[in-house]
């Protein structure tokens, strides 16, 4: 039991990964800035997976792209990127994912869904604009119009789309994953 | 979408393709940290590397044309965007060159390599470190690494669909962003599926062992070049 639900777990979490890296090539013409879907499947991963499987995606994703492939934004890949001004928003999916699969994991309404994904936006934003500022020598007001200001339109509606989404999506990932918590509890 | 092709193994002959996987993936990341690390020439050095690499697995013209229209655009979005916060083409310009050669890089491995190959590469690599089981990662490399190209040819289809439908001119935002995601998690769904049942059906197991082919003199010679080239490119 325990091999068959370790393989659905390797299967989301790989196939999550593939997504947010498809994401970062997806974009949505809505408004001047273009809606990407990196961090949207990031947080998806959270509230669907939970924590762990939602922390191993980003791991995951992290180690693909710093290893060279061209997974992240724009078709960037490698240290660089990370260490460079966005890394902080990279860096910031990790406790990001996190946050967003332990508010979701202690209950499934509306209300946990939704500070859930509200939780885990933000703070990317809390690592994400610090980093910015500091890699860019920027003054807080510089970091976050250009790290923040732009972004909240298309993150607000991220998180509309994903709460109906979430609610259709649950019942097949609860019952494909169920072995998991079977097997491991 | 000319990003499918960025992901797919090429059935084409390379002298990459001889090399062992753990040499190709090692230089890689050595690489891909150099790149943000050397001078201009050193930078210019690698991305003459990545090229001559790149070519050298003899791309076809039509492959060239689909590859390079896509990193055309990425690259003149990323002069710009470094041009606007710079203001310095030189820097604008490196940022550029930067770009270009992870993309070869990645483009190197990814056509050279089989995702099984790959997966014996990161578990190789992974292996000596503590309290992290190496074969669970590989594994979730390899699927991941199958699973990239089809959901981008899923997202490419979406995309077709939705401009015959003339739902690119939609203006409602909620209305654009579920008729893509939607069908899209609808195929992740599908193929989670039909993944587990197929690793199910051929009782996978995460203890796997994996038989690693030992290292030939060509190995040791590609990673001596390689090494070298990398040292050079730091005093440059």
């Amino acid at each position: 039991m325990h091999a068959q639900s370790s393989i659905r777990s390797t299967v989301f979490i790989s196939l999550f990964t593939a997504l947010t890296a498809v994401g970062a090539y997806l974009a949505v013409p809505v408004g001047p800035v273009p809606i990407v879907l990196q961090n949207f499947f990031v947080l998806l991963a959270g509230v669907l997976l939970g924590k762990k499987r939602g922390f191993a995606v980003v791991t995951t994703y992290l180690f693909l792209g710093a290893a060279g492939l061209p997974v992240f934004h724009s078709g960037t890949g490698g240290f660089g990127v990370i260490s460079g001004p966005t890394g902080g928003y990279l860096l910031g999916y990790l406790p990001a994912v996190y946050v967003t699969g332990y508010i979701a994991e202690q209950g499934r309404s509306l209300g946990f869904t939704f500070t859930a994904l509200l939780a885990g936006a933000l703070v990317v934003y809390i690592i994400g604009i610090p980093w910015l500022k500091i890699v860019m020598k920027l003054t807080w007001i510089k970091a976050f119009s250009a790290g923040f200001i732009p972004f909240i339109i298309g993150d607000a509606l991220k998180i509309a789309v994903a709460i109906p989404i979430i609610k259709w999506l649950r019942p097949p990932v609860d019952a494909f994953l169920q072995s998991e918590n079977h097997g491991t509890s | 979408m000319a990003e499918i092709d960025l992901f797919h193994y090429s059935p084409v002959p390379s002298p990459l393709k001889n090399l062992d996987p753990r040499i190709k993936f090692s230089l890689l990341l050595l690489y891909t940290v150099l790149i943000y690390q050397v001078h201009t020439w050193g930078l210019v050095l690698l991305t003459a590397i990545a090229t001559i690499l790149f070519f050298s697995g003899k791309p076809s013209l039509k492959h060239l044309l689909f590859r390079g229209k896509g990193i055309l655009i990425l690259g003149i979005l990323i002069y710009f965007a470094t041009y606007g916060a710079e203001k310095n083409t030189i820097t604008a310009l490196l940022s550029v060159l930067r770009f270009v050669t992870t993309v070869l890089l990645g483009m190197c491995l990814i056509s050279t390599t089989l995702p099984e190959e790959i997966e014996k590469a990161v578990y190789w690599f992974l292996k000596p470190l503590p309290f992290i089981s190496a074969s669970v990662i590989a594994t979730r490399i390899r699927l991941t690494f199958m699973f990239i190209p089809d959901l981008m040819e899923t997202a490419e289809k979406i995309k077709e669909a939705r401009i015959s439908r003339c739902i690119q001119r939609e203006r409602n935002p909620f209305k654009k962003m579920t008729t893509l995601i939607i069908p899209l998690l609808s195929s992740v769904i599908e193929r989670a599926e039909v993944t587990a049942f197929a690793m199910e059906a051929r009782c996978y197991t995460d203890k796997k062992h994996y038989t690693l082919k030992h290292l030939t003199l060509k190995d040791y010679a590609a990673a001596a070049v390689g090494l070298g080239a990398a040292g050079l490119s730091i005093l440059l």
